[in-house]
């Protein structure tokens, strides 16, 4: 055979010059959203090799590889894909947003939602960054379904009730567990002035990636004994692979109160007091006497002043924020570091916040088999904060002046002379800064030791420290020391410590098998001081030093710590059938010695009809899956040594003494929550998704303080008694409403009933009765229970009341008295909404992006408190409420306002006069953004540049009569408001950029 | 592999680990009950404590004193110079006797005084802790002393008033005679008579006159339980008693009035007519009488009660 040699040459040319393309050729293509809008700043990586590159402003990119080779597309928000290596490629990237390809962050693990069998609630990132609130749990309302989060008033400093479906206690903690990377956060409020602080205020937003919330059994089981109330779990942002990302936003914003109240002028005051005076007294006089108190010489008769005591408590407040991230990685290590400052002044006289952020995530692939990393923050607030709201010096109590009252004098100086103390004294003459300062870090370590099984290591450490530095000057009300300074420092420290192996792995590739094991040691110590120094040279002294005798000091410190170990199984056949178990056994310092440690499992299946054969390839109803979960959870707040029998120091005249402080119970433990959940979710045509769930949460053996006969010398023990239910349930729908290439329309709706009932309690049931609430059994928690009022009688003015007393034949008398003392206290009302909304719709046209979410409240009530002193048409020499101007006057009068009566006690009793119904509505977040696009950008190196102005609580819808429906007081009482801030609407301007 | 069975082997062990040995915490602000009722020491402080609780602002720190002038006024500012003018409603209740059942400053002095009572009580049962006779007699003696005397208030403000000469069988106070150490049992007790509780009293104050020491320093000596007999044998209508017993505290306890009328009041120590004080300083006890009757710059609220000069 002859070769053709030329013939050989020519292939081997061929050849070789085929090889030299195919190594050192360049490749390019376009990057796009499935609509064909070109997306900037996606990533291309060369799988396998550290070759990427990024697409530019168009789309485009170009990248050294070759046939062969896979190219993994990705870009924030959508969907990772991996396209083989060709010219001219064009790759469309699918939205991530899609609910069922979520992954959402379960205990000691990930899961996809589209299999999961908990009821997890979830927002990300997008969903609450740029709120301009001060505290993250403020971004999330009216966005999960079962959540209700209120804001306790409009202090920047305070605090938020969290309650995940409802109530499962009445004595021990109601607010749920979070959970921070995995560490499970202090969060016991460290005020030393009667209004609480609220720890969460050391997290900003911005490192947010996700907050999921464990409403079930199945899921917060496996946190075991501190689980009942659910558990928040926080995840920071990690790094991606891909080119670093910076980041910054900036935004500055307005903020003022969402109502005030009218009260009455000099004028009307005048009037009111004046005939007040005449009906209860007979004359004029002792009202005449007071105004030429109040009036302190200038001419009330002649309406010399008019004080608008309530504007001067008022003022705008301000929030500017800034905030930077830089975010990346490669193969290996991936990093995400940011800082954030928020400076917000309140809108209560002298109430403002000022915070520094500071966080670093890295993490480093050392081999093949072993990453490490280390999470870090670092928080400082400061906090000018006011009293709490039944102090006579916070701003709100201003109200109860009089307006005959100069607020000043001529010369500058607060008027010392008012009917109650002057706060404008306080607020020249006081202040009281709170300074907490918070390290949070985890250093972790995952190992893999087999394919399918990994080893997690983490460590972790959480401080908080706080300071309060509280002076009072010479001037200051209530001062008889010649000034007063009091300091307190306390520090908070928790150290945990977790292993746990996850093996996962699919057999014959039909069953998907995950196990988790481990164990968790959390240790917890508390150490507070405080220090009261008195008798001050001057005001200029302000610290301790200052002061001539140190009349006060204490300190004191407490511990408490946790072991547990737990384990959870999740088996899945086919992706169709799921199953899942867990476990774990808690043991923890503050139970009873007899009863130490406790044992949680818990239990859930969920059958995915639409991957069965008769669904699968229905194009109408594109998702079906059915699921329940049954579990036990427990709720371990109760205090670190309640089960102890205890004497406790008391000490007399210098001399040491000891006095009984607490009866004992050693069969002390945690109370414990069983609850069930059936749920349904579909998705039609791909566009509207529906999940629906209902709950029943029974909570027995509640830490109950059962009261003891007085004269044994203990007023009360502590023991697990009574049962409470809470149940209900849950809607969310997400709609695609309009899905095309330039406009895009998503719709989210979610509801929430809830009823929360007592089942049974101490002493056979009997009634525990509070100042204006009850616990009876068959009722709701803490139902409201007030004398009835009934109005006014006709001819001669007198408040009248329901008897309400109880009849021969068992029904109530329903007939009318003037006599408070006769009539008997009926249950009126439920502290506690019974039904919740959320609804929020996201618009996306070209580059502007239009979102707005609205929250309701329907079924609680409010009791003012401060009622007695507001509103009851002139008793006693406070500020009325502009309504009393509709009080009684002559016979045959119809009117709900009793006769005004100085010093009368007409219709003064506690009664639902001063009970309301706070049914709201409210447009909670609106937000408006443009992102600019054009070569200008381009040219500075910046991927996008968005302005938006967004606003928080713009609208309010209510018939309430008191400030707001989210002002309560914030020392005690459940459901009670007392001269209780309103919260802020804000309006802020911002801008954001990516580079 | 070996290495990685060693691995493994350490995971495991690491894993399930036992801390169970860090779930035994003491607190530290507290101490268990048996510890302190198994001391000498824990005895005395026990006593001293009774003393404590006597001097907090529920009861001797100032309201007893306070509700007995806010009960015994009319509370018709026509007819009185003493007026209420502050805003707490326990007091306005007594001020206009208009009492409700759920009146906190009522509960609080009943509570306060049962608390003496029980710490009296545990004291005298554990007294066998202190070794000296002579102390146990003494510290027997003071906690009988500080039990007469928390009947003695609590049988004036919560049961109807002794009647002179009449049998006195309408219903008194509870009557503890023994400490209460578990409050896991049922502890209903029923009320027993005006002249049972006053029996007590006098019983109680006589065995304290015989017991205690001359001087005790500032705690309960021999004329402070005379003195307190004598205004019990008042109350009661018994005058030769109660003239008799004032008179021997006159003329023995060494006690003298005081030059100044002014001089007898606002003081840390006692001064020369003091039979009997319990001791308010700046670190310990409170003073509600202070807290409603003077003005702010005087550490009040500013005149609470009001007396009317004009």
């Amino acid at each position: 055979m002859r070769i053709k040699f030329k013939h050989f040459l020519s292939v081997l040319f061929v050849l070789f010059v085929q090889l030299i393309f195919a190594q050192e050729s360049t490749l390019t293509g376009k990057v796009t959203d499935m609509g064909g809008l070109p997306i900037p700043g996606a990533n291309i990586i060369v799988k396998g090799t550290t070759i990427s590159a990024q697409t530019n402003f168009d789309g485009e990119f170009t990248i050294n590889a070759h046939r062969g080779q896979i190219l993994v597309v990705s870009f924030v928000g959508m969907k990772t894909v991996e396209v083989a290596a060709a010219t001219s490629m064009l790759i469309k990237l699918n939205d991530a947003s899609n609910q069922l390809e979520t992954v959402v962050v379960v205990g000691y693990g990930t899961q996809s939602k589209k299999k999961l069998t908990d009821n997890i609630a979830r927002v990300t990132a997008k969903d609450i960054q740029q709120i301009p609130v001060s505290n993250v749990q403020n971004a999330l309302v009216g966005k999960l379904a079962g959540v209700q989060i209120t804001q306790t008033n409009g202090k920047v400093d305070g605090g938020i009730n969290i309650r995940v479906r409802g109530a499962a206690s009445i004595s021990a903690g109601t607010q749920p567990l979070y959970v921070l990377d995995g560490i499970p956060l202090v969060t016991t409020n460290e005020s030393s002035n009667g209004a609480p602080t609220n720890p969460l205020l050391t997290l900003s937003p911005n490192e947010i990636e996700s907050i999921d919330v464990l409403k079930d059994a199945s899921s917060a089981a496996i946190y075991g004994a501190r689980g009942a109330n659910g558990v928040v779990l926080i995840t920071t942002k990690r790094g991606k692979e891909g080119k670093g990302t910076f980041s910054i936003n900036l935004s500055q914003g307005v903020s003022q109160a969402t109502n005030k109240r009218k009260w009455l002028n000099a004028d009307q005051y005048i009037e009111l007091f004046t005939e007040a005076s005449i009906n209860g007294l007979g004359d004029a006089a002792e009202a005449e006497d007071t105004f030429e108190f109040l009036a302190q010489g200038t001419d009330w008769r002649n309406r010399e002043v008019d004080t608008d005591w309530q504007d001067t408590a008022f003022q705008d407040g301000y929030n500017t924020d800034a905030d930077f991230s830089v975010s990346g990685g490669d193969a290996k290590t991936r990093y995400f570091f940011s800082g954030a400052y928020n400076n917000t002044t309140g809108i209560i006289n002298s109430n403002a916040l000022e915070r520094i952020t500071a966080r670093s995530n890295v993490s480093h692939k050392i081999s093949d088999r072993f990453t490490a990393g280390m999470n870090l923050s670092f928080s400082r607030s400061q906090i000018d904060r006011v009293q709490d709201d039944n102090s006579f010096t916070t701003p709100l109590q201003a109200v109860a002046q009089s307006p005959l009252s100069p607020a000043r004098l001529a010369d500058g100086t607060a008027n010392p002379n008012t009917l109650y103390a002057n706060y404008l004294l306080a607020i020249d003459n006081s202040f009281w800064k709170t300074l907490m300062r918070r390290v949070t870090g985890k250093v972790y370590g995952e190992f893999k030791i087999l394919p399918s099984l990994k080893a997690n290591s983490d460590f972790s450490y959480d401080l908080l420290s706080q300071t309060e530095d509280a002076w009072s000057g010479r001037n200051a009300p209530f001062m008889a020391t010649d000034g007063e300074v009091f300091a307190t420092s306390v520090n908070n420290e928790t150290y945990i410590y977790s292993n746990y192996l996850t093996f996962d792995k699919t057999f014959g590739e039909k069953h998907d098998v995950n196990v988790v094991a481990g164990m968790e040691f959390n240790k917890f110590n508390r150490r507070f001081q405080s220090v009261t120094s008195i008798y001050f040279p001057n005001d200029s002294f302000q610290t301790v030093d200052g002061g001539a005798e140190v009349n006060a000091g204490s300190g004191n410190e407490t511990d408490y710590t946790f072991v547990s170990q737990f384990g959870r199984l999740t088996y899945s056949f086919a992706d169709k059938y799921i199953f899942k178990a867990s476990i774990r056994r808690d043991g923890s310092s503050r139970f009873g010695k007899n009863e130490r440690f406790g044992t949680f499992p818990a239990f859930s299946a969920g059958w995915i009809l639409s991957e069965e054969s008769f669904l699968k390839d229905n194009t109408t109803l594109t998702f079906l899956k059915l699921k329940g979960s049954w579990g036990k959870l427990g709720n371990a707040e109760l205090g670190n040594f309640a089960s102890r029998q205890l004497f406790g120091s008391n000490p007399y005249n210098l001399k040491s003494g000891l006095s009984f402080a607490q009866a004992g119970n050693d069969n002390l433990t945690w109370e414990k929550s069983t609850q069930i959940d059936f749920g349904v979710e579909f998705a039609l045509l791909n566009k509207i998704s529906i999940e629906a769930d209902y709950y029943k949460k029974n909570t027995d053996g509640l830490l109950f303080s059962v009261p003891l006969s007085i004269s044994s010398g203990a007023t009360s023990i502590n023991q697990n008694i009574g049962e409470v239910q809470s149940s209900g349930v849950e809607f969310t729908l997400n709609t695609k409403n309009i899905d095309s290439d330039n406009l895009k329309w998503n719709t989210s709706f979610n509801i929430t009933t809830n009823e929360s009932e007592v089942i049974s309690m101490p002493n056979n049931n009997k009634d525990i009765v509070g100042t204006f609430t009850i616990n009876r059994v068959g009722e709701n928690i803490s139902s409201f229970y007030l004398v009835e009022y009934a109005g006014v009688d006709p001819a001669n003015g007198d408040a009248l009341f329901v008897k309400n007393t109880i009849n021969t034949d068992g029904s109530l008398d329903k007939s009318t008295t003037n006599d408070y003392a006769v009539a008997k206290r009926v249950i009126s009302g439920n502290p506690f909404p019974t039904l919740m909304a959320g609804l929020t719709n996201t618009i996306n046209y070209k580059g502007i992006d239009f979102s707005f979410t609205f929250q309701g409240e329907w079924g609680a009530s409010i009791y003012n408190s401060a009622g007695i002193y507001q509103s009851v048409a002139a008793d006693y020499f406070d500020n009325q409420t502009i309504d009393q101007l509709d009080r009684w006057q002559n016979p045959g009068d119809i009117t709900n306002v009793p006769q005004a009566r100085l010093y009368g006690s007409n219709g003064t009793g506690a009664s639902t006069r001063f009970l309301d119904k706070s049914d709201f509505v409210r447009l909670r977040n609106l937000t408006l953004g443009y992102s600019l696009s054009g070569n200008a950008i381009k040219e500075l190196g910046m991927t996008s540049v968005r302005l938006y102005a967004t606003g928080v609580n713009l609208l309010t819808f209510t018939n309430y009569s008191g400030y707001d429906p989210e002002a309560r007081r914030d020392d005690t009482g459940i459901g009670e408001e007392f001269y209780s801030t309103p919260p802020a609407r804000t309006i802020a301007l911002g801008v954001n950029i990516n580079f | 592999m070996k290495s990685n069975k060693l691995i493994l082997i350490i995971l495991f062990a690491t894993f399930f680990a036992s801390c169970d040995s860090e779930l035994e915490i003491d607190p530290r602000q507290n101490e268990d009950a048996t510890v302190t009722l198994s001391t000498e020491s824990g005895i005395m402080n026990i006593l001293t404590g009774a003393y404590a609780t006597a001097a907090d602002g529920d009861v001797y720190g100032g309201r007893i004193l306070t509700s007995a002038d806010l009960l015994a006024q009319t509370g018709i500012t026509a007819t009185t110079d003493f007026r209420w003018r502050g805003t707490f409603a326990e007091c306005r209740q007594m001020y206009s006797k208009t009492m409700l059942v759920n009146n906190g400053f009522v509960q609080q002095i009943y509570t306060r005084n049962y608390q003496i009572i029980n710490a009296a009580n545990t004291v005298i049962e554990n007294i066998d802790k202190v070794q000296d006779p002579a102390k146990r007699a003494t510290m027997v003696a003071e906690a009988t002393f500080l039990k007469s005397l928390a009947y003695f208030d609590l049988v004036r403000f919560y049961a109807k008033p002794y009647e002179a000469g009449q049998a006195n069988s309408q219903l008194g106070v509870v009557i503890r005679p023994n400490a209460i150490y578990d409050f896991t049992t049922d502890l209903a007790k029923e009320r027993s008579t005006v002249s049972e509780v006053y029996a007590l009293i006098i019983t109680g104050l006589n065995l304290a006159y015989t017991d205690l020491p001359e001087d005790n320093s500032f705690y309960a000596d021999k004329y402070a339980a005379k003195a307190l007999l004598a205004r019990v044998y008042l109350q009661q209508g018994n005058y030769p008693a109660a003239r008799d017993a004032a008179h021997e505290v006159i003329e023995n306890s060494g006690r003298t009035l005081s030059t100044k009328y002014a001089n007898a009041f606002n003081h840390d120590v006692n001064q020369s007519e003091d039979i009997f004080a319990i001791q308010i300083t700046k670190q310990t006890g409170e003073n509600e009488v202070t807290n409603l009757y003077a003005s702010e710059n005087n550490g009040g609220r500013g005149g609470d009660i009001e007396i009317r000069s004009t």
